[in-house]
């Protein structure tokens, strides 16, 4: 509602007509604006109201004009379908607006100009609209009509339309009013009723031309029109109405009719929405949620339904929920069940069953038939107790009460007449039973007892005395007879008795003579057989004995057998001995001699041995000799290859040898050596030149060379076995051990040399150190030849 | 090949000859220099110098310096890098 008050405003200013603002919103406001805009004599008023009345703010007039028409039929049918005040509103305003329009339409620019009023503020003023619905033509006059929509205003405002509730009242009107003409509104009414009322503006009114809006507001004799076509299918029941109120008075009569209509139509448009409201509500959650809260009574009416339907569907559904009471007995566990300090214990209801007893508790069947018999055992019970109340708890048991046949009877007679005296001549003595000893007579008799004592209880008990006589005397029969059974019994048995012991003792003599002939019999025969057995032993033993002497017989042959034997070889052994002795004394120096001679042969042997290592190493030294005389020769250097490899065939394999003939470097051997003559002249030659560069620094260049060469011109010579590692005393050590002839030392000196002095020296000391290999080698070798010749002598 | 190679082997000259072989190369190669520089020297004065005599000493000069650089370079190399380090090392072994 609110939306669409400013659409108003907005649309106003559109036509520049009016600059409504926000303060359309407030009725007053607004009802004075129509009251310019009709004194301006515009016909745009109905439009805008139209607009405003529109329940989607955005669609354009000539839709809303048209959707009026809808909802004045609709509404009966939306009435019951929605419930809600302001879809009500809504629907009375569009009604009401589409009213104005086709009122604003029927009538002439001059009586438009009132009508907007009553278009505007008809949804506060309904009443009267309604009634000029109603009637096609609004029999109110115009200021009437304006007094009430002056008055009236301030409720329902157009602007303010809030959802309050008092927009519902008008709802009705309109939807009664529109009910009724559903068919006028449309726009077959719209031409009916201006015709009707105004001749003149028919013309003007139709609807066709002003479907258009925005044509509308611009000329002002078609002003109106719009408003009509706008509203055009729905205006045509309002236009009586403004139509009506100027011109159409004399249909005011019926205005009695009028309020019972409106009421009448407000019961039952409300009874409808209702309806409706109920029925949407089962469709619709929301809408139930919404119907329950705010709608009085909807609550109960929608849950009535509801059940209904449940109860439709499920007509099961209840019965199972709550199953038909049982009219049995409640059970009641009674205070004083268990153990109880209590002696006594008040009669209680009926009804209230002891939990101890035989009940429906206790099982489903026969609850009925005992409850009979327990209520009337119980009421004579409760009888008895009321006169007896000191006898114990456990009397009151219905099954013990036979075992008390006493009382029981008292109780009996206690039922038949209530508080009369006891009448023990009435009763019945019981068999004694102390005299029967047959346990199955005096079974009987308790059976008897128990029935007389039963009888005893009864109420007539005399009744049976007959009957009870009888059976005691036939069960003293029956006693007196089973004793007369008896003692027949014990005679014959008697008599039995005798006759089998005589039969036995006869049987026994019998047996005993039987049993001596037999006797006499084995004893006999057992005689015989022992004298068998004594002679058949006796023979045996005789023959034992003979065999026995004979084998001893044997045996002592057999030793001296034996003895003779042994005679015999200790003689031959005798002989034989002194035989051996003899031929020993005469071959034992043939031994001795055999053993001399291997001896001998053993020593030839090893002597021949001897002698062939001898020659060996003979040829061994003869070959080193050789060797040595080849590398010591002054025609050297001279290859000495064949005689060492002489020397080697003559070692034949000595490792020693072999060995030191691999280590002589094979130049020695393939060359030959310089000899130690030869060394000393040419070490003559080396010292010089090492002596030119004795002085030589490191990576010395010309001028170094030249200054080191003249240098070691000026040079003092040193002498014999100088002290010092520089180069000139070194080749003086060497000199000197040269001199001595010992070449090993001067090459050690020599080889302590670097530099230049060792590139220099370097040719000398490789035949300084292979004339040394070779002497080496030729040494081990000479060494090895002695110990060779040693080793010979030794074996 | 192997004959000629124990030949040359053998040819080698003994290594106290070293020194000596090396000298007499760097003299000639000396005195083939300097004559070569003078030689450029005088061709240099003559036809250009105006006969002057410096420029033969230059020449010469020239020679006998690129002689000597050669003498002494091959002097410092043909020591075998048997520096000081080398030949202690072999003192030790």
């Amino acid at each position: 509602m609110y939306s669409t008050v400013p659409q108003l405003t907005t649309r106003v200013r559109r036509k520049n007509l009016w600059d409504v603002s926000a303060s359309s919103q407030n009725p007053c406001l607004l009802g004075k604006i129509e009251d310019s805009l009709y004194h301006t004599g515009t016909s745009i008023i109905p439009y805008s109201i139209a607009t405003s009345t529109s329940a989607s703010p955005l669609p354009p007039a000539p839709c809303e004009f048209f959707v009026p028409s809808h909802l004045s039929l609709l509404f009966s049918s939306s009435h019951s379908l929605h419930s809600s005040g302001l879809s009500h509103q809504f629907r009375m305003l569009r009604l009401s607006s589409s009213a104005s329009a086709r009122v604003i339409g029927s009538s002439g620019r001059s009586v438009v100009s009132r009508h907007p009023r009553h278009s505007l503020k008809p949804q506060r003023t309904q009443c009267q609209q309604q009634r000029s619905l109603a009637d096609t033509k609004a029999p109110r006059p115009s200021p009437d009509a304006k007094g009430s929509a002056k008055d009236v205003k301030p409720p329902p405002t157009p602007g303010s339309a809030s959802p309050a509730t008092p927009a519902k009242p008008p709802p009705p009107p309109p939807a009664a009013a529109a009910s009724p003409h559903s068919p006028a509104p449309k726009i077959t009414t719209a031409p009916i009723t201006p015709s009707n009322t105004s001749p003149t503006q028919a013309p003007l009114t139709p609807p066709s031309p002003a479907k258009t809006p925005t044509s509308s507001p611009v000329p002002v004799p078609k002003v109106p029109p719009p408003a009509a076509t706008g509203s055009g299918s729905s205006t045509p029941p309002l236009p009586p109405s403004p139509a009506s109120s100027p011109s159409t008075s004399p249909k005011q009569p019926k205005k009695t009719h009028r309020f019972r209509n409106f009421v009448v139509g407000l019961t039952f448009l409300t009874g409808l929405s209702f309806a409706g409201g109920v029925f949407y509500s089962l469709k619709s959650d929301n809408f139930h949620d919404f119907f329950t809260e705010y709608i009085p009574f909807g609550e109960e009416a929608v849950l009535y339904f509801e059940e209904r339907e449940f109860r439709r569907r499920f007509p099961n559904a209840l019965s199972r929920v709550a199953p038909p009471p049982i009219d049995s007995p409640k059970v009641v566990i009674p205070k004083s069940s268990g153990a109880t300090w209590k002696v006594f214990e008040p009669a209680e209801d009926k009804k209230v069953m002891d939990v101890g007893k035989h009940g429906p508790h206790v099982s489903s069947r026969g609850t009925v038939g005992q409850e009979g018999e327990g209520t009337e055992a119980r009421d004579t019970r409760v009888r008895s107790e009321a006169d007896d109340t000191a006898r114990p708890a456990t009397d009151r048991v219905i099954g013990e009460r036979s075992l008390h046949p006493r009382k029981g009877a008292a109780e009996v007679e206690a039922v038949g007449k209530p508080g009369g005296p006891d009448a023990p001549a009435g009763q019945i003595a019981l068999i004694n039973m102390k005299g029967v000893e047959d346990p199955l007579v005096r079974n009987l008799a308790g059976v008897v007892n128990s029935i007389i004592s039963l009888v005893n209880k009864s109420e007539s008990p005399n009744v049976f005395d007959s009957v009870i006589a009888t059976a005691k005397s036939e069960l003293s029969c029956l006693n007196s007879r089973i004793e007369s059974m008896k003692q027949g019994l014990e005679k014959t048995v008697k008599e039995k008795d005798l006759e089998f012991t005589t039969a036995a003792q006869g049987l026994l003599k019998n047996v005993d003579d039987e049993i001596t002939n037999i006797e006499h019999k084995w004893r006999e025969e057992f005689e015989n057989e022992r004298e068998k057995m004594a002679q058949s032993y006796r023979e045996k033993l005789h023959t034992e004995l003979q065999l026995s002497g004979e084998v001893a017989g044997h045996r002592l042959r057999n030793e001296l057998l034996e003895q003779a034997i042994v005679l015999k070889r200790k003689w031959i052994q005798e002989i034989e001995d002194r035989v051996e002795s003899e031929r020993n004394g005469r071959l034992g120096k043939l031994k001795e001699l055999r053993g001399s001679v291997e001896e001998l042969t053993k020593l030839s042997t090893a002597w021949t041995d001897i002698l062939d290592a001898n020659l060996k190493t003979q040829q061994m030294h003869v070959a080193l000799e050789a060797v040595r005389a080849a590398y010591e020769s002054p025609e050297q250097p001279k290859p000495f290859l064949r005689e060492l490899a002489a020397l080697k065939e003559v070692a034949d394999g000595d490792e020693v040898v072999r060995a030191a003939i691999a280590s002589i470097n094979p130049l020695a051997y393939q060359k030959g050596v310089s000899t130690p003559t030869q060394l000393i002249d040419r070490f003559r030659r080396v010292s010089d030149e090492v002596r030119k560069a004795s002085l030589l620094p490191e990576d010395a260049g010309v001028a170094g060379h030249a200054a080191s060469w003249i240098l070691s011109k000026v040079l003092f010579r040193k002498k014999g076995l100088a002290l010092g590692d520089d180069v000139e005393s070194i080749l003086t050590r060497t000199e000197t051990y040269l001199e001595e002839g010992n070449i090993d030392n001067a090459a050690r000196e020599m080889n302590q040399l670097s530099g230049w002095a060792r590139v220099l020296a370097k040719d000398w000391l490789r035949e300084a150190r292979l004339l040394l290999e070779v002497q080496q080698a030729v040494e081990v070798i000479a060494a090895e030849a002695r110990l060779q010749s040693l080793r010979v002598h030794k074996p | 090949m192997t004959a000629s190679t124990t030949q040359l082997v053998k040819r080698k000259p003994e290594s106290e000859g070293l020194l000596n072989e090396k000298w007499d190369h760097c003299l000639a190669n000396l005195l083939v220099k300097s004559t070569l520089g003078a030689g450029f020297g005088i061709i240099f004065s003559v036809l250009l110098f105006k006969r002057r005599a410096w420029p033969a000493w230059v020449g010469v000069g020239f020679g006998a310096g690129r002689g000597y650089a050669e003498c002494d370079r091959e002097f410092k190399g043909a020591a075998g890098g048997v520096s000081r380090a080398v030949g202690e090392r072999l003192r030790r072994d």
